[in-house]
């Protein structure tokens, strides 16, 4: 739940990027911060793990400015993948107002994008958070993989895989070119603050 | 014949029995671990201080006084020792007393009174007036800290928790639903008995001041026998 | 969610119960990583909001190992700086008390002032009952 200071007029939103593992969460931190971090005058935190695999979260906050009269916060975190690490996402799926999905549009990946999804909605209900009233966004990465040859499942599949209950907004991006990086951020800002300042009010 | 040959094997075998389990040699084993664990006899306290450093409770303070009291028969013929094991008693009890209440400064008296005694025990060959260097400098810190209580005390400086400044509206308007839900009794300030604590300090000087003076006269024989 | 004057309460216990005496700088968090509360001596600068998210991430973890070793919780968390030490003390309903401290200020004290001003802070964040 978006966290609201009275005293210095701040809210703190937590969105969480998730998905399967190796799916470009860390990618799409990474990417933002490369490229925003000097605008944004922030630094991200990665816990530092032998090889490339997030074990832990990621972490990355920045101030949007003011918004209905409050300075707003993001905090961005993303979750470790793989299978075994399903305390640690329930860990940090603690107090979240928004959400991106980042599939893994490789072919190969379809069960484990799907296995993903579930366990976010179960994760969620621990925390008794609707998957279908919380602000949500898809990305459907690795779009760049197509230049090399690697069979991708097609923006209808997956949406027919993931999206066709939850009809939330989605990207087809490539987070190590990022393409429609940026574009998943500024939507899950938006509905997440959206959401936020309507039950403020 | 042959029964002389069984018995000479007896006495063989109960020789060297003998010779394996002799007990003699472990009690020399005992007594020499007895001796090393003699030489540091501040081991307890030590102990009990790096305890108190980490959690500070009834037990462990309790502990602490009897190991001073101990030592501080173990010493009562060396006074400046005495004197130093008296600054860690009333420190101790300070703590014990004030608890959240104390100044942080009286841990770090603890530990560099402690410091001067260790080192004052552990090298026999320190002379008098190294002894007695040591002595003065804890003394004089131990002075300084309550100085600074003193003047804490006078100016005023709340060592309390400090009440929140808001109160509970319900309370005001609704005094029964009010008595449902007293202040938390830990709120606000613990009071020390300022009798108490003004009499600690007292009893703390004149300690001091008569120690000081027995120590004057004992360094006035010490300077005569010289010459 | 915490009224102004809660959060005044707090901030003024957190100072004069902690940092008056010589708490280098105190968090309240919860346990989604939220910054509820921020003092400091003014004598260093801590990235606060980060400190917050990693602190209550591992926290969170370290309650897990508790878990795996049959323990309900442990009951002291703290680790040693060459110049730095930090302190964490869980409050009932998700909130943590981070305490950063030099090696000037003895563990058992922090540990006893800590304990009472968790008591005092629990007083504050306790919903009060609203009139009718």
């Amino acid at each position: 739940m978006a966290f609201l200071n009275h005293k210095t007029n701040e809210i703190q939103l937590k969105i969480v990027y998730y998905g399967p593992g190796r799916s470009g969460k860390t990618t799409n931190l990474r990417y933002i911060y490369e490229n925003f971090s000097e605008r944004l005058n922030s630094k991200m935190i990665t816990i530092n793990t032998e090889g490339e695999r997030t074990i832990f979260f990621d972490y990355f906050p920045f101030d949007i400015g003011e918004i209905a009269g409050y300075k707003v916060k993001v905090q961005l975190y993303t979750v470790p993948g793989q299978m075994k690490y399903k305390s640690t996402r329930r860990l940090v799926l603690n107090g979240i107002d928004g959400v991106v999905f980042v599939a893994n549009a490789v072919k190969s990946e379809r069960r484990r994008n799907i296995l993903s999804l579930r366990d976010l909605q179960k994760n969620l209900r621990h925390y008794q958070k609707n998957i279908f009233q919380i602000p949500f966004v898809f990305q459907y990465n690795k779009l760049d993989l197509t230049k090399k040859g690697i069979p991708l499942l097609s923006p209808a599949l997956l949406e027919r895989d993931l999206n066709r209950q939850l009809m939330r907004p989605a990207y087809v991006a490539s987070a190590i070119e990022g393409r429609n990086v940026a574009a998943t951020l500024k939507t899950i800002i938006s509905m997440t603050s959206q959401s936020v300042t309507a039950n403020l009010n | 014949m042959l029964v002389n040959k069984a018995v000479n094997n007896k006495n063989e075998i109960d020789r060297r029995l003998d010779e394996l389990f002799d007990e003699s040699s472990q009690h020399a084993v005992l007594e020499k671990f007895g001796d090393s664990f003699d030489k540091d006899p501040l081991v307890e306290l030590k102990s009990l201080l790096l305890s108190i450093d980490w959690e500070i409770n009834d037990k462990v303070l309790a502990e602490y006084l009897t190991c001073i009291d101990g030592l501080k028969e173990l010493y009562a013929n060396d006074k400046i020792v005495f004197n130093l094991l008296q600054i860690l008693e009333f420190s101790g009890r300070y703590i014990q007393k004030s608890r959240i209440k104390a100044h942080p400064n009286i841990f770090g008296i603890l530990n560099s009174s402690f410091l001067a005694i260790e080192a004052i025990i552990l090298n026999k060959k320190i002379s008098y007036i190294d002894k007695q260097n040591l002595f003065k400098m804890e003394l004089g810190k131990y002075r300084k800290f309550r100085t600074l209580l003193a003047k804490n005390k006078n100016a005023g400086i709340e060592t309390k928790i400090h009440k929140p400044i808001a109160t509970d509206n319900s309370k005001n308007d609704h005094p029964e639903k009010a008595a449902k839900f007293p202040n938390n009794p830990t709120a606000g300030t613990i009071n020390i008995s300022e009798q108490h604590f003004i009499e600690a300090i007292n009893d703390i000087k004149q300690l001091i001041i008569s120690e000081i003076n027995s120590l004057r006269k004992e360094i006035k024989c010490h300077e005569k026998h010289e010459i | 969610m915490f009224s102004q004057r809660q959060l005044t309460d707090i901030e003024i216990v957190l100072k004069s119960a902690l940092v008056d005496k010589g708490v280098s700088c105190v968090l309240l968090i919860d346990m989604a990583g939220n910054l509820i509360a921020n003092i400091s001596n003014g004598k260093s600068e801590t990235d606060v909001y980060s400190l917050a998210a990693l602190a209550a991430g591992n926290y969170g973890a370290v309650n897990a190992i508790a878990s795996l070793v049959g323990e309900e919780d442990f009951s002291l968390q703290f680790h040693k700086g060459k110049i730095m030490n930090i302190h964490f003390k869980s409050l009932p309903n998700g909130y943590l008390i981070i305490s950063l401290f030099q090696n000037d200020l003895s563990l058992g004290y922090l540990r006893l002032l800590v304990s009472e001003v968790s008591k005092e802070i629990q007083f504050i964040l306790t919903p009060k009952v609203s009139n009718g």
